[in-house]
């Protein structure tokens, strides 16, 4: 698939460290990325970045090798582009609105906002923002790598019946294991989760006694882990496999547990899972209401290549040529609101 | 030859571990016992992380409860099964009737943190990951021989742990202590340890050594079982054909090999069955007669699937540094699928104050000055280029090409490798996998003459390397196989 390239693509971030999301993207938009086994061409004639943060090495080498045009002002960075990537101020959280608010104002008609991220921390301002690019004839669209690594396995089973229960291992602190866990679930909730529900959140001791309520799936949990690549403990000390779930280990390796269940309206349950210490890795598990379950590693593969950067660039490069995202539109604002209503723990 | 299980090993076979019948291996009296299906509020006691303990431990039987058991289950003629990995039943009849677990001996050189052997102990007797659960196979190691032990061995904590004894002989080992054999399988795990090299480099691990007395107690018992070797097989040519042709002579199931033709790919694809493949290309890295074996068997698990099959190799050559840049250079077709594969690559070394650039010729001569290539003619046409490009990449990248459209099949045998971005090198998962499968249906999952290819391969590699880079020809490497339509990577 080698097409034109396009005219202009801006990167709007604040942060551009090594390794990093928003610099291994910059560098594949600049020279070019590994697409269904073949090497694409550069995306744009000319890319902007905008940074108030970047290193002034990394600027000046990009500039030098690949005619990166670092711009001070967001709006020069912008102007004129057909599409633009957007990375939030604070890792694993959400777009500063007033910034994406002045974006989406001076973009043109046609052109396309994809935020590595969620839109706001609320979903009533990330739907004005949606609202405010319809209005502009911006197309606007919210994704982590998490919703677009690899999966392994890669197949996904045709449903048999209707989603019954998801639930998804994450790790860090709340802002980045909601957003993981956010959009980590979102592929597997489709058709719509249901924009209202109800949400609990459990910590400590606590997320223990809502799965032996059987408030989220020790089942599931089961099948999570077992795609796991990097459990801790005794595995990291001399390399061996475990049952983690069978030996009782979960309890024991999980530091600061954290679990946020959600009611969807439309009667599917899930899970976030938040096990610092026990393993390393992003895993997920569903079942059906036939009982089938299906699991799967969201992986991500390592610095400095970060691969599923390959992944997000390929995405961006369809959003900004044609103008669709491989998933629904909605999907934009139920990112936002969700992980508001997460992190407020309530409906 | 008969294949039953010889009756006068049944003792043995039911309390192999005689010592540990008061409590659990490596378990205090009276402590906690998890048990697989273990929930909250059953959490194991400090200090006691670890499952394992016999089938008949784990099923949390005494020994009267299962004799009581057994002896109830022969009285009527009944066969009792385990589940194995293709569903069916894995029981042998005895002359009794006594239904039981398959049991395997394991013959080692070495058990430390992220040896092979560990990979593959720590999975036959703690379970693994498998399809969604964590799978507990449905055969039982019950026997151990370690040829050395290093500072950090670990052969004795999981003996001690698990109840599997370390016999001192091969041969005890394989007859856990009696005078014929007494498994139902022989796994030769013999990568890694202390062994010499030979004036070709090669290390003389004793795969061929631990083979040949594996068929010795085999001949003496007048039966046989199925063996898995790992790696290539060993550091001649004739001593690995004749590893083959003992398992022919013999009749047992001989399964062999590297985990990279059944690990996941990214994408999960193989190589159309039937395919008219004009060449086959890996790049990987690591070292000569080595890793060079699993970027071969990389390049073999698809190539195999090919129209007609295998039909073996006429010529290798092997080249290092400028002199394998150049061999590239005049060969445009094989560089084009150097760069497909690199396309799958997520580890290429990028320029500095980089994270990701698209390989250039300049920037992989720089990177990996001392790759090594092998060039391999095979019978029918087929040519397969294998690279060791340390410094460039860290992963195992395929590409082939289809003879009349071009087209290119290109994937990653992906590899969570420990320390990297792993702490348990699942990709052993797999191949374990087959390797019950294999004892179970006593017929290997895919043919042992693929790792006779590759053994070769790598074989005459090294000595093309060793006689100064010529091309060497390979006329008695004309291995002529084919293989099922089936795929057995992991994908599931």
């Amino acid at each position: 698939m080698n097409m034109q390239p396009l005219k202009k693509v801006a990167v709007v971030t604040a942060a551009f460290s090594r390794p990093g999301p928003a610099q291994s993207l910059l560098d594949r938009f600049l020279a070019g990325y590994p697409r269904d086994g073949v090497f694409q061409p550069r995306l744009a004639r000319e890319i902007a970045l905008h940074c108030a943060g970047a290193a002034e090495e990394d600027v000046a080498r990009r500039s030098k090798d690949f005619g990166l045009k670092m711009v001070s002002s967001m709006a020069d960075a912008i102007h004129g582009a057909e599409g633009v990537v957007v990375f939030p101020p604070v890792s694993g959280r959400s777009a500063a609105g007033e910034d994406l608010e002045r974006i989406l104002d001076g973009m043109g008609a046609g052109s396309a906002c994809l935020v590595v991220g969620q839109l706001s921390d609320r979903g009533s301002e990330a739907g004005r923002l949606a609202a405010l690019a319809a209005s502009r004839g911006v197309r606007l669209g919210a994704a982590n790598l998490m919703a677009v690594t690899y999966r392994l396995p890669e197949a996904r089973p045709t449903r048999r019946s209707r989603l019954q229960e998801a639930l998804i291992v994450v790790q860090g602190d709340d802002d980045a294991a909601l957003s993981d866990g956010v959009f980590g679930l979102l592929p597997d909730l489709d058709p719509a989760p249901g924009g209202d529900g109800s949400v609990r959140r459990f910590e400590h001791d606590a997320v223990w006694r809502a799965g032996a309520r059987e408030e989220w799936s020790w089942d599931l949990l089961v099948a999570a882990l077992s795609r796991s690549n990097n459990p801790q403990g005794d595995p990291v000390k001399d390399g061996r496999t475990q049952d983690l779930v069978g030996l009782g280990l979960v309890q024991r390796l999980a530091e600061r547990p954290r679990a946020w269940i959600t009611d969807h309206a439309s009667g599917v349950r899930s899970t976030i899972l938040a096990l610092d210490g026990v393993v390393k890795d992003v895993n997920l598990a569903t079942r059906d209401r036939s009982g089938t379950i299906y699991s799967a590693q969201l992986y991500q593969p390592p610095a400095p290549n970060e691969g599923a950067c390959d992944r997000l660039a390929a995405v961006a490069e369809e959003f900004f040529r044609k103008g669709f995202l491989p998933w629904p539109a909605r999907r934009t604002v139920e990112s936002s609101a969700w992980a508001e209503a997460l992190r407020m723990g309530r409906s | 030859m008969k294949r039953d299980v010889h009756p006068k090993a049944l003792e043995s076979v039911l309390f192999p571990f005689e010592r540990f019948t008061d409590h659990e291996p490596g378990r205090l009296k009276g402590a906690a016992k998890p048990s697989p299906g273990q929930r909250p509020g059953k959490q194991a006691k400090e200090g006691e992380t670890h499952g394992g303990g016999s089938a008949i431990q784990r099923a949390g039987w005494t020994r009267r409860g299962f004799l009581t058991r057994l002896v109830g289950a022969t009285a009527g003629g009944m066969i009792l099964g385990a589940s194995t990995p293709n569903g069916r039943a894995a029981t042998v009849r005895t002359r009794r009737k006594a239904p039981r677990r398959l049991q395997v001996a394991l013959l080692a050189t070495e058990v430390r943190k992220h040896s092979h052997a560990q990979h593959f102990i720590d999975r036959l007797v703690e379970g693994y990951g498998w399809e969604g659960k964590h799978y507990r196979p449905g055969i039982d190691l019950v026997s151990l021989y370690v040829d050395q032990f290093p500072t950090g061995d670990l052969a004795r904590d999981r003996s001690h742990r698990h109840g599997v004894p370390i016999y001192p002989t091969i041969a005890e080992a394989l007859t856990r202590g009696g005078s014929k054999l007494a498994v139902d399988g022989v796994v030769i795990i013999a990568e890694h340890g202390k062994y010499p090299k030979n004036e070709k480099g090669q290390t003389l691990y004793p795969r061929y050594k631990f083979f040949k007395e594996t068929v010795r107690i085999f001949e003496a018992s007048g039966r046989s079982v199925p063996v898995f070797n790992d790696k290539h097989l060993s550091t001649n040519w004739a001593e690995c054909d004749e590893m083959v042709r003992d398992a022919r002579r013999l009749d047992f199931a001989f399964l062999a090999g590297s985990s990279l033709p059944v690990t996941w790919r990214i994408p999960s694809v193989d190589l159309p069955w039937g395919m008219e493949l004009s060449e086959s290309v890996c790049v990987c890295y690591g070292g000569v007669d080595s890793y060079d074996f699993h970027g071969l068997e990389t390049a073999q698990c698809m190539s195999e699937r090919r129209r007609g099959g295998e039909t073996g190799i006429r010529s290798v050559w092997a080249v290092r540094g400028e002199k394998m840049w150049r061999a590239l250079a005049d060969r445009e077709e094989t560089g084009t699928l150097v760069m497909s594969a690199l396309a799958r690559s997520q580890t290429l070394l990028p320029p500095e104050g980089y994270t990701y650039l698209p390989p250039t010729w300049e920037h992989m001569r720089r990177t990996s000055p001392e790759a090594v290539g092998y060039f391999i003619e095979h019978n029918d046409g087929l040519r397969t280029s294998m690279f060791l490009m340390n410094g460039l990449v860290r992963d195992f990248t395929y590409a082939g090409r289809e003879r009349r459209t071009g087209a290119v099949v290109s994937c990653q045998m992906h590899l969570p490798m420990p320390g990297h971005i792993s702490t348990t090198a699942d990709f052993f998962n797999p191949l374990v996998h087959h390797i019950e499968t294999t004892v179970v249906e006593r017929k290997p999952v895919y043919p042992p003459e693929r790792t006779l290819l590759t053994s070769g391969m790598t074989l005459a590699a090294v000595e093309s390397l060793h006689r100064g880079q010529v091309p060497v020809a390979t006329p008695e490497m004309g291995v002529v196989y084919t293989v099922a339509p089936d795929s057995t990577f992991w994908r599931a």
